[in-house]
């Protein structure tokens, strides 16, 4: 046999190479098999969140029923006797543990929040993997009215004078790329009357802030967000004040001929001039006439009705179909939606800290 | 110096190209069966997404669910949505969908519905009905492809919302 240099040159050639392309194969065969992991992971991940979503559908469909059934605690979701029901008894099925977290919300009552939870061992990576859903739950069965630029709603009082007054009412715009500067309040109708008579008017100022319009004086609050806000204005005779979310915002000294107003026209959803429309959701519009203080105010934010002496006007606005609204104060003043109203179920458009600040 | 080669030169380089043969065909036969895998996955999650999203969406807005009848489980489930019939069934492996007398296959073809269940509970008079609805499923695989060969099985709810 005959091993000349050429040859062994060759056979480390070869074996070099074969090293170099089992790494190669190496690599690529252990990417694949992270890349098959993550895979077979995913479609265990899809069933979770579908046992996920069940177990939230089933507790909706229990608080359908009764609300109070949803007792604080940790459960999972059972089905006895054909029915939803809420279990302690907490089994891993198909190696799914599911647990559902039932927890009263103490800011405001009949507000509950569900989170349900579900943990698993991923087939191949033998990782412990979790998927959660949250939720808050409500018996509030409430509607909320949406106007967009075609509609808007007015209410015509016998014309009064506020020489004190409040004013306050929630709103959520819907899309804040299309407020462009639209109209949200207005307490008389300027295009039927002087433009140079005492006005107040509630608008989007084009930017980021609500613009408080009192005859030529423009105060502005704010700032304006995709959510639920309340929004406040008082006039104690000498001082105007404005209220975002329940805390007071700007103070203003006013002569009597710059504060006081002349209440003729009570309009949401469209400017004074009736040129801008607002597409957004309304709730609760009250007038007083009378100053609520700091502190009222703050308690109207947190749910908490105040002394209704003075009260002018109250609409929920929760009505839920028509196109008029119920005045809930004395003076009977109801308000006409002009356009197609459309009406929201509350439950659908609310979230947990729009409740609360609700 | 003699020319030509040896015998255990021979062998060497057989032995070596066997080896070499051997990890091309292996590494081959793997990505295929990779492949399998990956697709069979994608197909399944990408299916049942679609799936159940429709078929849960039908559900929540419907008006009345017809049948099964609260208690009752059915491989088909009868809605009335918009003064509209509307169904949901398993029907040779596929799920059906028919609106009042037009029928779609909802199912792809790549997919094989082994059973489909909708369970409705029993609510309350006047309170939204709930389903659960229960679906198993497999790639679809004639010739028993290595790496095709892939089931699961779902399991989620929906409970009206009108």
């Amino acid at each position: 046999m005959k091993i000349n240099k050429s040859f062994g040159q060759i056979v480390i050639e070869v074996l070099i190479s074969i090293a170099l392309f089992s790494l190669v194969a190496f690599s690529i065969a252990t990417v694949l098999k992270d890349v098959i992991s993550v895979l077979i992971g995913g479609v265990s991940k899809i069933r979770a969140t579908y046992l996920t979503e069940e177990g939230l559908e089933g507790v909706w469909a229990i608080l359908q029923e009764n609300f109070d059934e949803l007792e604080e605690g940790i459960w999972d979701l059972k089905i006895s006797g054909g029915k939803w029901e809420l279990s302690e008894e907490i089994e891993e099925k198909e190696g799914f543990l599911r647990k559902i977290f039932i927890e009263d919300v103490e800011e405001l009552k009949e507000l509950k929040k569900v989170k349900v939870e579900l943990k698993w061992k991923n087939p191949e990576s033998k990782k412990e993997e979790n998927v959660s859903l949250s939720e808050y739950f409500t018996n509030l069965k409430d509607h909320v009215l949406e106007l967009n630029s075609a509609t808007y709603l007015r209410g015509t009082p016998p014309p009064w004078t506020g020489q004190n007054y409040t004013v306050i009412f929630s709103i959520k715009p819907k899309f804040l790329s299309q407020l462009e500067g639209a109209g949200l309040f207005a307490s008389q109708d300027t295009s039927e009357s002087s433009p140079s008579t005492p006005f107040l008017e509630i608008e989007f100022d084009g930017i980021s802030s609500y613009q408080v319009k009192i005859g030529e004086k423009t105060i502005f609050i704010g700032p304006v967000e995709e959510k639920w806000s309340q929004l406040a204005v008082t006039w104690n005779g000498t001082e105007f004040k404005t209220y975002y979310n329940g805390q007071l915002q700007v103070s203003q000294i006013l002569s009597p001929e710059e504060g006081e107003i002349e209440f003729r026209d009570y309009i949401l959803g469209i400017s004074s001039d009736r040129t801008v429309g607002f597409a957004g959701f309304y709730k609760n519009l009250m007038i007083f006439e009378r100053t609520l203080n700091d502190e009222e105010i703050a308690n109207l934010f947190s749910g908490n009705i105040p002394s209704l002496e003075g009260l002018k006007l109250f609409w929920k606005i929760n009505e839920g179909e028509g196109n008029t609204i119920k005045d809930y104060s004395l003076s009977n003043v109801s308000g006409t939606i002009t356009g197609l109203p459309l009406w929201e179920d509350f439950l659908t458009i609310i979230s947990f800290e729009e409740a609360v600040n609700f | 110096m003699e020319k030509g080669i040896t015998l255990i030169e021979i062998l060497i380089y057989a032995s070596l190209l066997t080896l070499t043969v051997s990890l091309i065909i292996g590494i081959l036969s793997n990505f295929l069966f990779f492949r399998g895998v990956i697709l069979t996955r994608e197909e399944i999650t990408r299916s049942i997404i679609y799936l159940l999203e429709d078929i849960q969406r039908e559900i929540k807005e419907s008006d009345e669910i017809l049948y099964p009848l609260p208690g009752d489980s059915s491989s088909e489930i009868l809605l009335r949505k918009e003064g509209k019939d509307l169904t949901f069934k398993l029907e040779e492996g596929k799920i059906i969908k028919k609106i009042e007398e037009r029928s779609y296959t909802l199912s792809p073809n790549t997919l094989k519905i082994r059973s489909l269940e909708f369970l409705h509970l029993k609510q309350v008079e006047n309170t939204p009905s709930s389903i659960q609805i229960k679906i198993e499923v497999e790639y679809y695989n004639p010739i028993n492809l290595r790496g095709y060969e892939f089931s699961s099985s779902f399991q989620t709810a929906i409970t009206q919302r009108k």
